[in-house]
């Protein structure tokens, strides 16, 4: 069993098994870069969540990012309408955020590479991107608002 | 007990500036003085994220994920461990409205103070500046030998190009700093349609050495702003601390904090406290020089004249941040190695000297930007290194004037709060973007974002230099308005902040007050 840290003042406690935590990285690993993470990563993920000093009083979003893996929902195109402009980011961006956070910085992700791109196709991929973040989000409020999640 | 001439407590930039000055006399200074055990263990960031050793990028304790939860909680440049320990001092609090505290912070205890964060950009004020920033007892004048003599020693990279007139006529600039290729775009663009614009732009005055310099080593710009306060080639206070110990020039008392002061008709007992043993000493000096930094030194004058509860004016400098983004640089390579600071720009306005500073992104992580980019992450992630090469971010800086609703106190307990809930929107960002089109650079009004106040860590104005001071504040030559012997000689004792960056200015004007201090005939 892990046991996150709580930060003092804060008065929910969530116990995790690992397997769940496993499958939550999985998840949310694939919504990011459309595979699954390697050991080394779900080990950092692990580690990182139980060092850092997580505001478990937010239950309820611990439990829209379990709804989130329990349905299959797309996490990436649901987290930017959970997106707070107040003190404490959601718990969802929160777990994206580290992943992309760990991902970055394990040396395998190609998607975070410095070097250039063609710069002639570049304003097309931006214009594909665009679009198709459009589409993601349509459908990440979509299921948002299907699934009632807050 | 021990006696020397002159005590300066603090080994931040206003304190190493005195010491300078009084260096071979009998002189001691007072510090904390750490310096942190975590190393960063890359040359570059491109190493280290080749490496594929995330805790190494993150730290041991994932300590770079400060901010996860908590956007604010840290600025961004103090996250890393082998940084934080330069703000590890005692703590403040900034609120921005009422019970809204905005930044949880800490003065600096580090050898070297706050300077082993800073982006080194060290700028001359001009008689223009302080006119247009109001109140200042001295002209710039008064600073110019000093400002001569610290550039000479610390190194000073830039060009003489458009932007000397705002940064000053010089002789002794070493080359300038790398440029990625959207700044180096931006600046070909702006040179040859500058005759229309309503902007200056140019290299700027960083304290980073582009080639050998005094035996130093040049920058090798491996972009680690953000994971170590150990580069080489970029000045910090901490390198003439260690020149001036080497060489025998003063002695330096680490590992203590002043705690009181008293002063007699002929010398002031200063009360310092071990941190390692909570012992307190007595050091008995003919003249003290405060230079803790702003905050620090009124929490101190503040202690030492029991006034609990005594608001002083307190000015930051936080800036306005906006993306720029050049599309015809879209997809274009980002530079392996370069500086964040690119260029330096202002307004044509005799009455608005604004500073916007423009810097390149690329010692940020990806995923620190991705919380500001509203689209989904996986699309973000693909779009970044496309949009990368062609992005710059203005921080745009205006003139900071006391107000009446800005204050510092000390609360009952002694602890620092600190009021900010004046703080207008730039007034001429509508303006700047527009002449920035003329140039392919594009950017809108939705996508600047205010810095919180307390974030712009330039910290003035707390006891104010005046021809006559009143309580709590300070004579022209440093001296606290009730004390002969005893002088304020960092950020606190400016009155008003220009737009620039104050860092040389607050040196100048300590190297100034020592100057004072030795030649006052007691």
């Amino acid at each position: 069993m892990l046991t996150l840290k709580i930060r003092e003042g804060f008065s929910l406690i969530t116990d995790r098994s690992n397997n769940s935590l496993i499958e939550e990285v999985r998840y949310l690993h694939l919504s990011l870069f459309g595979r699954y993470p390697d050991n080394r990563l779900i080990d950092s993920y692990c580690d990182a969540l139980s060092e850092l000093d997580l505001p478990t009083a937010v239950n309820q979003q611990n439990l829209t990012v379990e709804k989130i893996i329990f349905h299959k929902l797309d996490a990436a195109g649901i987290e930017p309408w959970l997106r707070k402009k107040n003190k404490y980011r959601h718990m969802l961006s929160i777990k994206l955020l580290l992943i992309a956070y760990l991902a970055e910085c394990d040396g395998g992700h190609t998607e975070f590479s410095r070097n250039s791109t063609n710069s002639s196709l570049a304003f097309f991929a931006i214009a594909y991107l665009s679009s198709m973040s459009f589409l993601r989000l349509t459908r990440g409020l979509f299921q948002k608002l299907r699934y009632g999640i807050v | 007990m021990e006696s020397f001439d002159f005590v300066i407590v603090g080994s931040g930039p206003a304190g190493i500036a005195a010491a300078r000055r009084l260096q071979g006399q009998s002189l001691c200074m007072i510090d904390v003085g750490i310096r942190t055990q975590e190393r960063f263990p890359y040359s570059s960031l491109r190493d280290a994220l080749a490496a594929g050793d995330p805790k190494s990028i993150l730290g041991s304790k994932w300590e770079m994920l400060g901010n996860l939860v908590e956007p604010q909680k840290i600025h961004a440049k103090l996250r890393h461990a082998a940084i934080r320990y330069v703000a590890n001092g005692t703590p403040f609090t900034v609120t921005d409205k009422p019970g809204n505290i905005c930044l949880y912070a800490a003065g600096s205890h580090a050898a070297g103070g706050m300077s082993n964060a800073w982006g080194a950009q060290l700028l001359r004020y001009n008689d223009l500046d302080i006119g247009e920033a109001g109140d200042w007892p001295i002209n710039a004048t008064a600073l110019a030998p000093y400002y001569l003599d610290l550039e000479a020693h610390i190194g000073i990279s830039g060009e003489m190009d458009d932007m000397r007139e705002f940064l000053g006529e010089t002789e002794t600039l070493l080359p300038p700093t790398p440029i990625s290729p959207a700044a180096a775009y931006l600046l070909s663009k702006y040179n040859a349609r500058k005759k229309q614009s309503l902007i200056s732009l140019g290299r700027s005055r960083l304290a980073v050495i582009t080639e050998s310099f005094r035996g130093y080593a040049p920058c090798d710009f491996g972009e680690i702003d953000f994971f170590s306060t150990e580069q080489d080639g970029i000045y910090t206070a901490y390198r003439s601390l260690n020149e001036l110990r080497r060489a025998g020039r003063m002695e330096y008392r680490a590992g203590h904090e002043v705690i009181a002061y008293k002063e007699t008709p002929d010398f002031v007992e200063i009360t310092a406290r071990s941190i390692a043993t909570n012992e307190t000493t007595i050091i008995r000096a003919k003249h003290l020089l405060l230079g803790c930094g702003a905050i620090q030194t009124a929490r101190l004058v503040l202690l030492n004249n029991n006034a609990i509860g005594r608001k002083l004016p307190f000015i930051d400098h936080p800036p306005t941040l906006v993306p720029l983004f050049i599309p015809s640089m879209f997809g274009s390579s980002m530079p392996d190695r370069s500086y964040p600071v690119q260029l330096i720009a202002t307004l044509k306005q005799a009455t608005h000297r604004d500073m916007i500073s423009i810097y390149y992104p690329g010692a940020l992580l990806f995923s620190d930007l991705l919380p500001d980019i509203p689209l989904p992450m996986n699309t973000a992630l693909k779009l970044l290194p496309n949009l990368l090469g062609g992005m710059l971010v203005a921080q745009i800086w205006e003139k900071s004037r006391p107000h009446k609703d800005n204050c510092l106190q000390l609360d009952q307990s002694g602890a620092i709060r600190i009021d900010y809930p004046r703080r207008e929107p730039y007034p001429r960002l509508a303006l700047l973007l527009r002449e920035l089109r003329r140039f392919g650079v594009y950017s809108h009004r939705r996508l600047a974002s205010m810095s919180p106040p307390g974030w712009g860590f330039h910290y003035a104005g707390c006891l104010p230099m005046r021809d006559h001071p009143n309580r709590f504040e300070t004579h022209i030559d440093g001296r606290l308005w009730n004390r002969m012997r005893v002088r304020a000689i960092d950020g606190s004792v400016l009155p008003s902040l220009p737009a620039k960056n104050h860092s040389l200015t607050l040196m100048a004007n300590a190297a100034r007050i020592a100057n004072e201090a030795l030649n006052c005939g007691y």
